[in-house]
């Protein structure tokens, strides 16, 4: 392994202290820059530091991403929690270590290597001892540029060995540690009042907007002092000063907040306020949804190589020479949502003149520089600090609601104020996961191997999070500075020329193929699209799995031995086996009603997890319904880490995916997102849950590679393959709804 | 002046209006395990038992409220609460977590009855909720667990 994987993000943040801190009472703090999203990764590091610094793992606490005290590691995506936090505190660990030891052989009068360690008490031969907290009293004052020796793998009583997560009993008993449950003293609560449409702006006169605000207040509560010169003034104010309880109205433009001591107060009102507030313009084009006629809307077309953009104009399309025949075919997922269950929330405060925002935020530092840039504040004067939220799976609404929050917060300095969306929010204004379509096509000679492979890929933005964009510029990635009296602009998507970035995520197919031609064309989306757990890989390896099996079948070979033909790399086939194994091969029990098995594999970004999924499905034939009763998982994620926590994403990812691939569309109208509840956006419920089974091939010696986003794209073509082998139907478009699967089972007939 | 209250065995003066769902009321007494998650009574994370009934808070008016409230902070604390947090903990059932509140909630109620649910009662009672993070068959494994019944 490299000196740089070694390092991980120290690479990025060397100075220890930033990591590793000793308290008085012996608890060990460590930091990381990584956000606990549901991933686990607290429970990870737990894990690695008390195997280095040989401590209990109740010694530790993790404090998570804050600016100005975590390490900066910019951001938790990619799968990237365990590559580089992990590896990094592992090293930072070992580091802390050697110099604690050093400063104990001092103080014992003992040579190092006499020295022992248990939870954090060092002894000397004689009997004389030291604790970590004495002597890491002092910082550290150590720059880690190198990477030492660490304990050895054998000696690793954590790491590796299921440690229960840290977290998760707390979250299950209630205990309000969700940004949400946040509740700071003074706090006031705030609801944003979204328009009617993308784009749309408030009519509602100043003057109209300060009577419906005064007719706000609960009645049972009287309402004094209401300053009736300005709405964007204190609304409802005791005369003592102090609040009454009432409802106050913030109004910046075309955005709208209601703000009240209580939270029950605050909803209320804001619903009520909502149905009286009038909005003009706005609306969108929902025919650019359609996956069926992205092709058609092009803007740009990239060829990639290796999963990366390497020229702008992509090679011409391949002859297929030597193919005795050539398959083609077309594939598609529609937008989809999110659909965190707690829909997003932030709390923010200005006292004096620094600003502090909590948030579930991937990236607070990111999100630092752009709320500082809309806000026209100096970012050393923003503190970001993040504090868990519900799960995340790429791009939401947290950093949105971070600026509604901060707005607020702004507009009514002194007291803290906490802002959660709604679900109908959430589902009509969260950045969409893309729609995206595939066109495959493959050559293959009279032995049945592939020849040649074309791939492209339509793909809407993967890329709007936000980021600072230069002083003066007016542009933002934030959501509410669209709609401020001086609006800010929405920026341009982000460039996808980096590796196995956005829509060409996994485009690149891990098989050995001769000749190959790999070409991403960006097209223009309906809505706001951004980062989705696994970005383009779960569009692209759905195509590329089910056309594998599409292709096997020409050749006249089966999925198994078609893929391991083509897989010149060892681990890769070794985890198809394992699937397989683990299933008990590809074929279901129970002669001709027996239900449909499918395999899919891929190596997400071809450098991380390497995953292998059976699904096993069963199709009523009547109604077209495809139940997904088990799939079987079996992964190469290098040294595991944390091996529940691992399984734990591969399964989540696996329904979740399931999900994706049975139920999910997102329906677009004039107005934007028209199923804005759960009731027009089903998703996976528990009835309809598959039994899991997960296997995972530890290798202790390789690099840990990351795999929470791994298990999506095989989940995908595994069912649609499954569906395949039930019915005799190939069905290329997601979601496998039951009016499409009867479609294809009628055209068969 | 509020609206009296009894919740988790005391009686609560809570002053907001008769109209705000119960969820917000108990979320402004600080009692969060609650949690708001669709206001439609789609998701299951909103959950408490009102009398003996899990309801979701997020359906019921404050002045409809007839019957004690009992909350996940208080159940949690039940031999059933135990049993069912110790199930879900223990296989770390969850990611998130966000929807695990309402869930033991359901659970609990659930393992307080004299006879444990068979398998169609239990997927149709956890039916009222949703998990985003996938962790629904370990979350299953957790409640046949805990309740003893059904499949295991
Ligand atoms: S918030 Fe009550 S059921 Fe979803
Ligand atoms: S564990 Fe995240 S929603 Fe259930």
């Amino acid at each position: 392994m490299s000196d740089r994987l070694r390092l991980g993000s120290l690479a990025l943040e060397p100075d220890l202290d930033r990591w590793v801190a000793l308290e008085p009472d012996g608890t060990v703090v460590v930091r990381t820059g990584k956000a606990e999203l549901g991933q686990g990764i607290r429970t990870a590091l737990t894990a690695v530091a008390a195997d280095e610094l040989g401590v209990d793992p109740a010694r530790i606490r993790v404090e998570g991403p804050a600016t100005g005290t975590a390490p900066n590691e910019l951001i938790t995506a990619g799968s990237g929690s365990i590559e580089q936090s992990v590896m990094a505190l592992r090293q930072a660990c070992a580091h802390a270590r050697h110099i604690l030891l050093a400063r104990a052989a001092e103080r014992l009068g003992a040579p190092v290597q006499e020295l022992s360690v248990d939870d954090g008490t060092v002894r000397a031969p004689d009997g004389a001892s030291a604790s970590y907290a004495e002597l890491g009293a002092e910082p550290f004052d150590h720059r880690v540029t190198e990477p030492i020796e660490t304990v050895p793998i054998s000696a690793r009583r954590w790491s590796g060995h299921g440690l229960p997560r840290v977290d998760l009993t707390a979250k299950i008993r209630g205990e309000p540690v969700f940004v949400h449950d946040l509740r700071l003293p003074g706090l006031r609560h705030a609801r944003v009042l979204r328009p009617p449409r993308p784009g749309a702006r408030l009519t509602t006169a100043d003057a109209e907007l300060r009577d419906l605000a005064a007719a706000l207040g609960p009645p049972e509560r009287a309402r004094t002092g209401v300053d009736d010169s300005d709405v964007d003034d204190r609304g409802a104010r005791g005369s003592d000063g102090e609040p009454a309880g009432g409802v106050d109205v913030v109004r910046d433009g075309s955005v709208v907040a209601v703000v009240a001591d209580r939270e029950g107060d605050a909803v209320v009102a804001a619903e009520a306020l909502a149905r009286s507030l009038t909005w003009e313009g706005g609306g969108i084009d929902p025919a650019l949804a359609d996956p069926a006629t992205l092709e058609a809307r092009v803007t740009s077309s990239t060829a990639i190589v290796d999963g990366a953009a390497v020229e702008d104009r992509p090679a011409p399309p391949l002859e297929h020479t030597g193919a005795a025949q050539v398959v083609r075919a077309r594939y598609s997922k529609p937008l989809l949502l999110h659909g965190s269950i707690g829909p997003s929330a932030a709390v923010a405060h200005l006292d004096g003149d620094e600003l502090t925002v909590w948030t579930h935020s991937q990236g607070v530092e990111l999100l630092r520089p752009s709320l500082a840039e809309v806000l026209g504040l100096p970012a050393e004067r923003v503190r970001v600090v993040h504090v868990d939220g519900a799960g995340c799976y790429g791009h939401n609404g947290a950093d949105d609601v971070a600026l509604d929050a901060a707005l607020v917060a702004v507009a009514r300095p002194g007291r803290p104020v906490a802002v959660q969306w709604s679900r109908d929010d959430e589902h009509g204004w969260e950045p969409a996961a893309p729609a995206m379509a595939v066109d495959l096509e493959a050559g293959l000679d009279e032995q049945g191997c592939i020849t040649s492979w074309q791939h492209d890929v339509y793909s809407q933005p993967h890329g709007a999070r936000p980021r600072p964009h230069g002083e003066g510029t007016r542009t933002s990635g934030l959501l509410a500075s669209w709609y401020r009296e001086q609006p800010f602009e929405q920026p341009a998507p982000w460039p996808v020329r980096g590796f196995h970035s956005g829509g060409h995520r996994n485009a690149d197919p891990y098989y050995d193929l001769p000749v190959r031609r790999v070409v991403h064309h960006q097209v223009p989306a309906p809505v706001r699209t951004s980062s989705t757990r696994s970005l383009g890989a779960f569009a692209n390896v759905f195509a590329i799995e089910s056309f594998v099996d599409e292709l096997a079948l020409a050749a006249g070979s089966d999925p198994v031995a078609f893929r391991l033909a083509h897989l010149g790399d060892r681990r890769a086939r070794e985890v198809i086996e394992a699937a397989v194994d683990l299933a008990g091969g590809l074929v279901a029990p129970g002669g001709l009603d027996a239900p449909g098995r499918g395999l899919a594999f891929a190596r997400y970004e071809n450098v991380k997890a390497y995953v292998a999924v059976v699904a096993e499905v069963e199709v009523v034939a009547r109604t077209g319904e495809v139940r997904l009763r088990r799939a079987w998982i079996a992964a190469d994620a290098g040294e595991v880490i944390d091996p529940d926590g691992l399984a734990n994403q591969l399964e989540g990812g696996v329904v979740q995916a399931a999900s994706w691939t049975l139920k999910e569309q997102l329906e677009l109208g004039p107005d934007g997102v028209r199923n804005r509840d759960w009731e027009s956006y089903p998703i996976l419920r528990f009835s309809e849950a598959p039994l899991l089974e997960t296997r995972l091939l530890d290798r202790p010696s390789e690099r840990p590679l990351g795999a929470g986003e791994a298990s999506t794209g095989p989940t995908a073509a595994a069912i649609a393959n499954a569906v395949h082998q039930a019915t005799g139907a190939r069905i290329r478009d997601l979601p496998l709804r039951p009016d499409r699967v009867r479609r294809a089972l009628t055209d068969l007939l | 002046m509020g609206l009296p209250l009894e919740v988790n065995g005391a009686t609560r003066e809570v002053p907001a209006r008769p109209d705000t769902p119960l969820l917000w009321a108990l979320r402004d007494l600080g009692l969060t395990a609650a949690k708001y998650g669709c206001g439609a009574d789609r998701c299951g994370s909103c959950r408490v038992l009102v009398g003996d009934a899990p309801v979701a808070s997020c359906q019921v008016a404050l002045g409809d409220v007839t019957a004690p409230v009992s909350t996940l902070e208080a159940l949690v604390d039940t031999p059933e609460g135990e049993r069912v947090v110790t199930a879900l903990a223990g296989i770390n059932a969850g990611q998130c977590a966000y929807c695990l509140p309402g869930i033991a909630v359901t659970l609990i109620h659930l393992a307080r009855r004299t006879s444990p649910p068979d398998e169609e009662e239990l997927l149709r009672a956890l039916d009222a909720h949703l998990c985003r993070c996938g962790s629904q068959p370990r979350i299953l494994r957790a409640a046949r667990q805990a309740l003893g019944g059904g499949r295991q």
